[in-house]
């Protein structure tokens, strides 16, 4: 009997068992799709050498099982999975070989039993403008004029907040950046390890070190970033590189930081309306996090994520309502770190919204955490020391006359 | 079988089986298969049956367990799972005859913590009332690896219990696992008191080192 397991496991382990569980080339948007299967509720289950085991492998493999079947119907091939369990599925990245399009296979799809629902690859891109010209660093950053930064920071730092900075790839060992960053995870494999200018540049926005003698400090200098990289930069270090993203790649991001309690989440990108990424979204903003995005100028909707309700939707200029508020910051010319221990100029609602992510990192060092947190105006410019101040009408009664005139 | 149900197995090579704490295989390896029907409305049952490699090398029966319960999601990080475990020791090891017993469950299940209650009416013996309770957390964890600690109290409440044992016992693991694809290999210390183990008449101690192998199917 004993051999007969043994030979038992032998067999599973020859057919397959002993893949690394997520190593998987990101999807290709033109011909994959992402298939929800509903995940049963984890239950008590015999063994495990405490009489009991919770949240195991064998409802993985049976639920990789029913998306084989699903695949073998439809004509399709299972490329990977990642579970998602705090919405309570198993997301399947399945690929489709012929001739249909990603929304015909996930329309046939979706109507199979178990399947929660179905959806394309979406990409995302990244709302950096090209700087006109590479220029070097320059002392002054806009949020010390427009937010008064020094005067800020005399009132918070960002101590102790979690920010998830979902982008490209952060360079954790820049001088502004070095012990900034307490996780730093890839989302988007296969597409290298270096360092990338877009995550890079967001991050430094949001929480370069200050009083280290180089470079620019961030809007929260003492906040803690989780570098989760679910993007890339398309075209190599040129200034001139799309930043793309996927909602796979975006969703596993997502998932992460709600996982790991990130407070603020920072979405610098912008790309279609996602059913994936609007549920995770909306757990998000269910559980208490500040979900920030930047607007795309170029939607007539904004672009999404930041239209989803309860996100804090960021651009860099004024612009034509958008049905939901829109809020004004620093996007132009601002300066921050790049790959290679650098600084440069960014331009674009990606800065803006780091800014607001920063700053609602502030306010919630303010609040020690205290309930979901709000800006206080119907979008426009953001009045960043009421922002802070002005959290809670019944603690800060009077707050707006701490502020000085203006902003 | 609907689609909105699944029947998942797993099989574990264990080198030691312990219950609570106490080597039910005293010392010897055994292996386990597992089924389970799993609705994703929340009703489950299953069975698992588990056979040890005996002294002399012959392979025997030793336990079979048989479940059902139902759980359901009170919120996107919490569990709640009610059900009824029978189960069965051969005389392996029980000695002249064997022996089971019936125990009702509840217990919440988080991300990385869950807790159990179970209470029987007649735990090795008829009228022999007995309760359990364990805690369990991963300390660490990533897609790979998974470094969890378990406690669990066990108390006879009434109607009778096994001449000299104490009223109350502990036990404890701490454990790491790493997982290879449907595979997964896991060591720990495990620890029981104030009484030591016995293995089969002999005193084994308060601690022992496992070791497992398993894989789902």
């Amino acid at each position: 009997m004993i051999r007969a397991m043994l030979t038992c496991l032998t067999a599973t382990f020859a057919a397959g068992g002993c893949a690394a569980q997520t190593a998987q080339a990101a999807p290709d948007p033109q011909h994959s799709i992402l298939v929800m299967l509903r995940a049963a509720p984890d239950h008590f289950r015999p063994g495990g050498n405490y009489g009991g085991s919770y949240g195991d492998p064998a409802s993985r493999a049976a639920r990789t099982r029913i998306a084989r079947r699903i695949a073998d119907a439809h004509k399709l091939r299972i490329a990977g999975d990642w579970p998602m369990p705090m919405l309570g599925i198993d997301c399947f990245v399945m690929l489709v070989p012929d001739a249909r399009t990603p929304e015909q296979a996930s329309t046939e799809v979706a109507h199979e039993a178990g399947v929660a629902w179905s959806q394309p690859v979406a990409l995302f891109h990244g709302q950096a403008v090209p700087a006109l010209k590479p220029d070097p660093l320059q002392p002054a950053q806009p949020a010390e004029r427009r937010w008064r930064l020094d005067a800020l920071h005399r009132i918070a730092t960002g101590k102790g907040v979690s920010i998830a900075v979902i982008d490209s790839r952060i360079e954790a060992r820049h001088p502004d950046l070095a012990g900034q960053m307490n996780v730093a995870r890839d989302f988007a494999e296969g597409h290298g390890n270096a360092a990338e200018r877009h995550g890079t540049g967001v991050a430094g926005v949001i929480a370069a070190r200050g009083g280290n003698g180089v470079g620019i400090i961030g809007i929260a200098p003492e906040a803690r970033l989780m570098g989760l990289r679910a993007c890339w930069d398309n075209g190599g270090p040129s200034a001139g590189a799309a930043t793309l993203c996927d909602s796979l790649s975006l969703a596993k991001a997502m998932h992460f930081a709600l996982e790991h309690r990130a407070q603020i989440i920072n979405l610098s990108l912008t790309g279609p309306r996602d059913m994936l990424l609007g549920k995770l979204i909306e757990l998000g903003i269910a559980n208490g996090a500040t979900i920030v995005a930047a607007v795309d100028p170029q939607q007539a909707d904004g672009g999404f994520p930041a239209s989803q309700r309860g996100v804090i939707a960021v651009a860099a200029q004024p612009m034509a309502s958008r049905g939901f508020p829109v809020y004004i910051a620093p996007g132009r010319d601002i300066p921050t770190t790049a790959p290679g221990g650098t600084w440069l100029l960014v331009n674009g609602s990606s800065f803006a919204a780091a800014h607001v992510s920063g700053l609602m990192a502030l306010a919630r060092e303010r609040t020690a955490g205290t309930g979901a947190l709000t800006l206080r105006s119907n979008g426009g410019e953001i009045d960043a020391c009421r922002t802070i101040l002005c959290q809670s009408t019944t603690r800060d009664r009077g707050c707006a006359s701490l502020c000085p005139p203006g902003r | 079988m609907p689609a909105t149900a699944a029947i998942t197995g797993d099989i574990t090579l264990l080198s030691d089986d312990l219950y609570r704490g106490k080597s039910v295989s005293g010392g010897r390896p055994v292996a386990r298969l597992g089924f389970a029907y799993e609705d994703l409305s929340g009703p489950y049952a299953g069975a698992t049956a588990s056979v040890v490699h005996a002294p002399g090398g012959e392979v025997q029966l030793l336990s079979v367990v048989e479940y059902a319960g139902v759980a359901q999601r009170l919120w996107p990080e919490l569990t709640i799972d009610l059900g009824v475990m029978h189960t069965d020791y051969s005389r392996y090891w029980s000695g002249s005859r064997g022996t089971h017993y019936v125990e009702v469950y509840a217990g919440l299940i988080a991300r990385r913590f869950n807790a159990r209650i179970s209470l029987s009416p007649d735990y090795l013996r008829p009228g022999w009332r007995a309760a359990y309770g364990e805690a369990n957390a991963t300390l660490a964890s990533n897609e790979l690896w998974d470094v969890s600690l378990h406690g669990g109290l066990f108390a006879w409440v009434a109607g009778g219990r096994p001449p000299g044992a104490n009223r109350a016992r502990y036990d404890w693991q701490i454990s790491g696992g790493r997982k290879f694809g449907r595979f997964q290999i896991r060591a720990g210390w495990a620890g029981v008191g104030p009484q030591p183990d016995y293995y089969r008449g002999a005193r084994r101690g308060h601690g022992t080192a496992t070791v497992s192998i398993s894989a789902a199917l």
